[in-house]
């Protein structure tokens, strides 16, 4: 099962509200048929070549709420968001129109059945390795949602025990894409 | 005779059909032509005051103030006199569905974008053309499938040219377009602001840390503190300022900015 964060309706609501005010110009025309979905605490690995194996160590929170950002059963995108003081009120940070909400909306479909967590999944992120997947801490497990067509090793779809998912990333190479001289 | 002609026809335009057209050279693009801007609706007249108080002249407004970024170079004028333009940051509107086709084509996205906004008429160009165009005539890029950049499947290879480019190479790039882009520091909030209204996009860089990095263009505003984001691999996005300076959860740093795009 993939659980995910408890959001009251209250928060949920405003949230949505907010992201309303700023969505990205292809999702202006659906407006009126956006809800927010599941949500996922967001985790990123930045500094992992240097943390060994352990996942516990090398994950940092972010302090980001991710929030699946639905058209009727269909995910269109996401938002984040972030406490604000230290009361229950958010901020939205980042709307997004993306392939990302639909590609995790299959994930928490395939992964449900084969996972027996029952906390709330993270949602773990290496950019530099345009990775993303659900870290199940309990069963110390982790689902890749996506991850590059060209990895040998840490590829979509597999199910892996955090120390695996940790060994084989040490193997991937982190995208090119653009370079800095 | 006709017969044989026909069939000479015939066998032609398959020929045709079956060959890729080299991109034709665009022509160069006038350095006074004004960027395409959303129209605005017209204001309706104030009526005319028929006296006017005396009043002190009003001075002459500076331009908005720039805190230097850390890099220390974001004093370069903007085109223009780096006077604050008189109109509103509105929505560049760019092609932002366009996705990046290989693992390491944010760059050839990018240009992509910008070359089809900037060229009228907008140019039969794929990306694996801009790709070709980079890496040289004797690179078939566009004989690679394309693959999804968030992707489901794995294991497939990186194709030849499946590759990356640095800032310098997607410079000349750009100029090979008649673009005229050139490279700075990363921009203040109200320099970028500056830029959108001027109607200019604004590509950023992304560095990870290491040697990798990743291509954004900055296309408009949206509302009072977001600004919309094209990311060739995640899709249409609207960000704080701070959010893309520390882009990717804060994994990555925004450390080199093209302008004039």
């Amino acid at each position: 099962m993939v659980r995910s964060v408890d959001v009251p309706a209250t928060v949920a609501a405003d949230v949505l509200n907010q992201a309303l005010t700023v969505l990205p110009p292809p999702l202006e025309t659906s407006a009126n048929t956006l809800r927010l979905g599941d949500a996922f605490e967001v985790w990123t690995l930045p500094n992992f070549t240097q943390s060994g194996n352990d996942i516990v160590v090398a994950a940092v929170q972010t302090g980001s709420l991710h929030h699946q950002l639905m058209a009727g059963t269909a995910a269109v995108g996401f938002v984040r968001s972030r406490q604000v003081g230290g009361g229950p009120s958010r901020e939205v940070t980042q709307v997004a129109k993306s392939r990302l909400g639909e590609r995790i909306q299959e994930s928490i479909d395939l992964a449900g059945p084969i996972v027996s967590s029952i906390d709330p999944a993270r949602l773990v992120i290496a950019s530099a390795y345009r990775l993303f997947a659900f870290w199940f801490t309990d069963v110390t497990q982790l689902f890749i949602i996506s991850a590059p067509a060209t990895n040998a090793e840490v590829v979509p779809n597999a199910l892996l025990l955090s120390t695996d998912f940790m060994t084989r990333l040490h193997h991937e190479q982190p995208v090119g894409g653009a370079t800095k001289v | 005779m006709a017969a044989k002609r026909a069939a000479q026809r015939s066998k032609d335009s398959t020929r045709k059909g079956s060959q890729r057209q080299p991109a034709k050279p665009k022509k160069r693009r006038l350095q006074s032509k004004k960027p395409k801007r959303p129209k605005q609706p017209k204001r309706p007249r104030r009526p005319r005051r028929p006296h006017r108080p005396e009043r002190p002249p009003r001075p002459r407004r500076k331009p908005p103030l720039e805190n230097k970024p850390d890099s220390g170079s974001d004093d370069t004028p903007t085109t223009g006199g780096g006077a604050a333009p008189a109109g509103t940051c509105g929505l560049i509107p760019i092609d932002d569905s366009i996705e990046q086709e290989q693992v390491n084509w944010c760059w050839a996205a990018c240009v992509d974008v910008v070359v089809r906004f900037r060229q009228s008429p907008v140019p039969q160009l794929q990306q694996c053309d801009v790709a070709t165009r980079a890496l040289g005539a004797g690179a078939h890029c566009c004989s690679m499938a394309p693959v999804h950049c968030v992707s489901s499947q794995g294991g497939a290879s990186a194709g030849p040219c499946d590759v990356s480019r640095d800032n310098a190479q997607i410079t000349s790039l750009f100029r090979s377009f008649a673009i005229n882009a050139w490279e700075d520091a990363r921009l203040t909030e109200a320099t970028l602001r500056s830029e959108l209204t001027l109607g200019k996009l604004v590509g950023v860089h992304i560095s990870w840390g290491g040697a990798s990095g990743h291509m954004l263009l900055i296309y408009g505003c949206k509302g009072a503190t977001m600004f919309s984001v094209y990311d060739p691999c995640l899709g249409a996005e609207s960000y704080t300022y701070s959010e893309i300076v520390n882009y990717g959860d804060g994994e990555g740093t925004w450390d080199l900015t093209w302008r004039d795009l």
